[in-house]
């Protein structure tokens, strides 16, 4: 028994290390009569004839027999953070090319004249999905030499992926073309085990993938051929790279994106993890659909450039041009290789942001540290909303009306800047220690996130994804908050938002400014007309007039009787204002 | 002259013995009958392309020569010691050699020139007239024999010395000294294997001989230990028998011949 049970171990061993070579008739590249694949010879049973011939071979080496690729202009890839220079197919990928460019029949032989074909088109060229095509630009590089950074090492010595004699990257690097179940779960002819990705790591470290991390390395949610996975793999973490990039044919060329750019995020064929079919946790995509929403899905392709920052003369972020085409699309607020589930305390940005670049206060690029390895959350909105030359509010759009106030300022950079005379305390705890209305824990030392105001409306409902994605409410408010009537009826969900920080009842006992319950209550004066949320730049205002976010908005206040519009700021809980608001002429009224 | 195929030792039990051996004679009865192995000439010399006796692609009516189909190759008397009972010298030509980034075992143009594929090559890489001989009668023989070229023949012939049609000049049989685009030859077979052991069948000694096993029919490696045999023009191809087409060893169908040495 113990003998047999030996054997029988011994023999599922061996039935699991098998490999199937070039003469089993299940590898496509059995070429022969008694390949069974959907391309192979009608007659010809010889099975190593096809790609060599012991003489007279050309090239002589690997003593090649089929006849090789001519006339032919190659599409080579090409992409922007690309350091490399690919140049026209060389070395061992011609050899591969002279059948899946399809330019050449399958039977087209050295010494051995046209061997006849079943399963090809009516020119015995290869049909189908492996045929690459001439235009290889959405198919990973090769015939390139790497050049070696953070992110891309050599494969170490003794690996199966291997750099050919001159150092460059071929079909050969990644494929076994003797051996097509190395990888048994894809049977691409794949050099190696690629579970996790082991084949594409061997070469691309992709920054925080395996340190974080990133929950796309790690994640066990289900990913399969029905969802539209496509190595074989059943699962996020086991598709690894390739559960978004796809090495052949991908449908984005530049970064061989398995979809169109951020379709491949969730709105793809079969790209919809953050989409409908609920791989992640939501359906980000969804949420684009919101009244108010980043334009991410509105323009698909979009102008977003892996390269982007504030050095790239091509590709300039923020932008400084007003013509230049705006986007948000995921890459800009959320680095895929690196982003996990990670908490993290304001303004650092959580794992879900990590990984990625910012614009500091001071307008310089900002790179993630620390852990989660993150900018400040508000430094990834500055990319956008600061400095860029082309930000929609400067022309009033795409979702007017904004408030138009007294200093005109739409630089977040600058609004927010804690040397200004007020500011909600983004990037430092705020300028005014005395403000009694805040709810437990916020206290005068909190500092806030951007996405504690602009969030997902679901969430104070308690559900949904988190993240200012969209919102039925405007300016992607995570709460309502009325501010575009000359009177509004004031209740827990008009300002809702404001109630959120700022206790209803606290404010409307006048335990700050006076009249706080006389202006929202009485008057139906929101929040919005006196109060500029971000802040006013030092460059335009000062303590003495701009103190407490006061900022007028002129659709509804106008000079007094004597022509001034002002504020003054006169110590804690007193001031004079001079405006005119409601019918009512404040020249000044003092409080 | 042929090769045979060694035998693996074999200790199967009892009945089972019997019976196996029973299978295998049946095999062999059949292989023999479909290929005409026994009844055929193309299994041997005579006729075949490397006979220039009559009736072959390339022959003569050579006086001197009188119809003798072995004297191009070997000589009871006088011959070569590099390559036994060779007729021929051995060339003295510089050879370009394969390269590959992936073959780990090479060889020199002085191995070849002195291995037994030397021999072959003194005719194929068209540097000694196929006429020029050590001993023909008792005497050294140089070119002087008028050659016709039949239709069949694979390969183009020049003329040397008072001869014509003596020497190969092109086509596949003539393989010149640029042999960059053949299979490389005379280079250890051990290297390769033990660089890359899951690519290379393991070769077997049987005394001095040293051998690919096979199922399909062993190839010979040329050398007295499995470390040191090496791969020749005769591990793939036997001169004398032309029965499988390109003087193959044995049929190449399912790449059988490759195979036996080649994991793919």
């Amino acid at each position: 028994m113990k003998r047999a049970a030996v054997l029988l171990a011994a023999g599922l061993l061996a039935i699991l290390s098998f490999a199937a070579g070039v003469s089993d008739p299940a590898n496509k590249h059995n070429l022969s009569v008694s390949g069974s694949g959907p391309m192979h010879a009608s007659g010809e049973d010889e099975i190593c004839v096809y790609c060599h011939t012991p003489h007279n071979s050309n090239p002589a080496a690997p003593l090649w027999n089929h006849a090789l690729t001519s006339g032919v202009s190659y599409t080579t890839y090409n992409s922007s953070t690309m350091r490399a220079t690919v140049g026209e197919p060389s070395g061992s990928s011609k050899l591969c090319l002279s059948c899946h460019d399809g330019t050449v029949a399958l039977g087209n032989t050295v010494n051995n004249g046209n061997l006849p074909f079943t399963g090809v088109d009516a020119q015995g060229h290869m049909q189908g999905t492996s045929v690459l095509g001439t235009d290889v630009s959405d198919d990973h590089p090769f015939s390139f030499a790497p050049v070696t950074g953070s992110e891309i090492v050599l494969p170490p010595a003794g690996d199966a992926v291997k750099l050919d004699a001159n150092g460059q990257v071929q079909c050969r690097s990644c494929h076994d073309p003797h051996v097509n179940d190395n990888d048994s779960a894809s049977n691409k002819f794949l050099v190696k085990y690629n579970r996790f990705s082991a084949l594409c790591l061997t070469c691309h470290q992709k920054q925080y993938w395996s340190s974080n991390p990133s929950s796309h390395q790690s994640t066990a949610r289900l990913y399969t051929a029905a969802q539209g996975a496509h190595t074989g793999y059943t699962d996020v973490a086991s598709n690894g790279c390739e559960s978004c990039h796809k090495p052949h044919s991908a449908a984005t060329g530049q970064r061989v994106l398995k979809g169109q750019e951020e379709a491949t995020c969730g709105t793809g064929a079969g790209q919809q993890c953050h989409g409908a079919n609920n791989v992640a946790d939501y359906n980000i995509a969804a949420e684009f659909n919101k009244t108010y929403s980043h334009p991410t899905y509105r323009t698909t392709p979009s102008v977003h450039d892996e390269s982007e920052s504030p050095s790239n003369a091509i590709f300039r972020m923020p932008e400084d041009s007003p013509a230049a085409d705006r986007h948000a699309e995921c890459p800009d607020c959320h680095n895929p290789h690196s982003a996990y589930g990670f908490s993290a305390t304001a303004p650092k940005a959580p794992g879900a942001l990590s990984g990625m670049w910012g614009i500091d206060t001071n307008g310089n690029q900002v790179q993630p540290a620390g852990n989660p390895p993150s900018v400040n959350e508000y430094e990834i909105c500055y990319k956008c909303h600061g400095d860029s030359a082309n930000k929609p509010q400067v022309s009033g759009g795409p979702w007017p009306p904004y408030p138009t106030r007294q200093i005109v300022q739409f630089n977040l950079r600058l609004m927010m800047d804690p040397t200004n005379p007020s500011y909600h305390p983004v990037e430092a705890p705020g300028r005014n220690i005395f403000v009694p209305s805040l709810i437990f824990p916020w206290t005068t030392s909190s500092r806030l996130y951007c996405t504690d105001c602009h969030n997902n409306d679901a969430l104070a409902g308690g559900g949904g994804p988190r993240g200012p994605h969209g919102s039925n409410y405007k300016h992607i408010l995570e709460r309502r908050y009325d501010m575009d009537a000359e009177y509004t009826t004031e209740s827990a969900t008009t300002y809702a938002l404001c109630y959120k920080c700022h206790d209803r009842q606290n404010i409307q006992d006048d335990r700050s400014f006076k009249k706080h319950k006389l202006h929202i209550v009485d008057e139906r004066a929101s929040c919005s007309i006196c109060h500029d949320p971000h802040g006013i730049s030092l460059t335009q205002g000062n303590s003495a007039n701009n103190s407490h976010l006061i900022n007028l908005d002129l659709r509804f206040v106008t000079p007094s009787g004597s022509g001034i519009l002002r504020f003054d700021d006169l110590g804690t809980g007193r001031g004079r204002c001079y405006l005119t608001c409601h019918g009512e002429d404040h020249d000044p009224e003092t409080y | 002259m042929m090769f045979q195929g060694y035998q693996k030792n074999q200790t199967p039990k009892g009945g089972e013995r019997v019976k196996k051996a029973i299978i295998t004679a049946s095999l062999m009865i059949l292989v023999m009958a479909s290929s005409g192995y026994a009844a055929r000439n193309s299994a041997v010399i005579a006729t075949g392309p490397h006979d220039m006796s009559a009736g072959s692609a390339l022959n003569n009516a050579d006086a001197t020569i009188n119809g003798q189909t072995c004297v191009f190759c070997h000589t009871p008397h006088g011959g070569s010691t590099t390559v036994p009972l060779w007729n021929r010298n051995n060339p003295t030509s510089t050879y370009q050699l394969y390269t590959s980034s992936t073959l780990d075992s090479t060889t020199t143009s002085a191995t070849i020139q002195s291995s037994v594929s030397g021999a072959c090559l003194s005719c194929h890489d068209g540097s000694i007239a196929i006429d020029v001989l050590r001993n023909l009668n008792g005497v050294a023989f140089t070119s002087g024999v008028a050659f016709t070229v039949q239709g069949t023949a694979t390969a183009t012939y020049g003329n040397s010395g008072s001869g014509t049609n003596n020497i190969l000049a092109g086509g596949i049989p003539y393989l010149g000294t640029d042999l960059r685009n053949d299979h490389p030859i005379s280079m250890i077979y051990e290297t390769s294997r033990a660089a890359t052991a899951t690519e290379f069948v393991t070769q077997t000694a049987n005394g001095s001989k040293i051998y690919v096993a096979s199922a399909s029919g062993d190839l010979p490696l040329y050398g007295t230990s499995t470390a040191t045999a090496t791969v020749e023009c005769a591990s793939c191809h036997n001169p004398h028998n032309n029965s499988q087409g390109t003087f193959l060893r044995k049929s190449n169908a399912a790449s059988a011949v490759c195979l036996t040495c080649h994991i793919k």
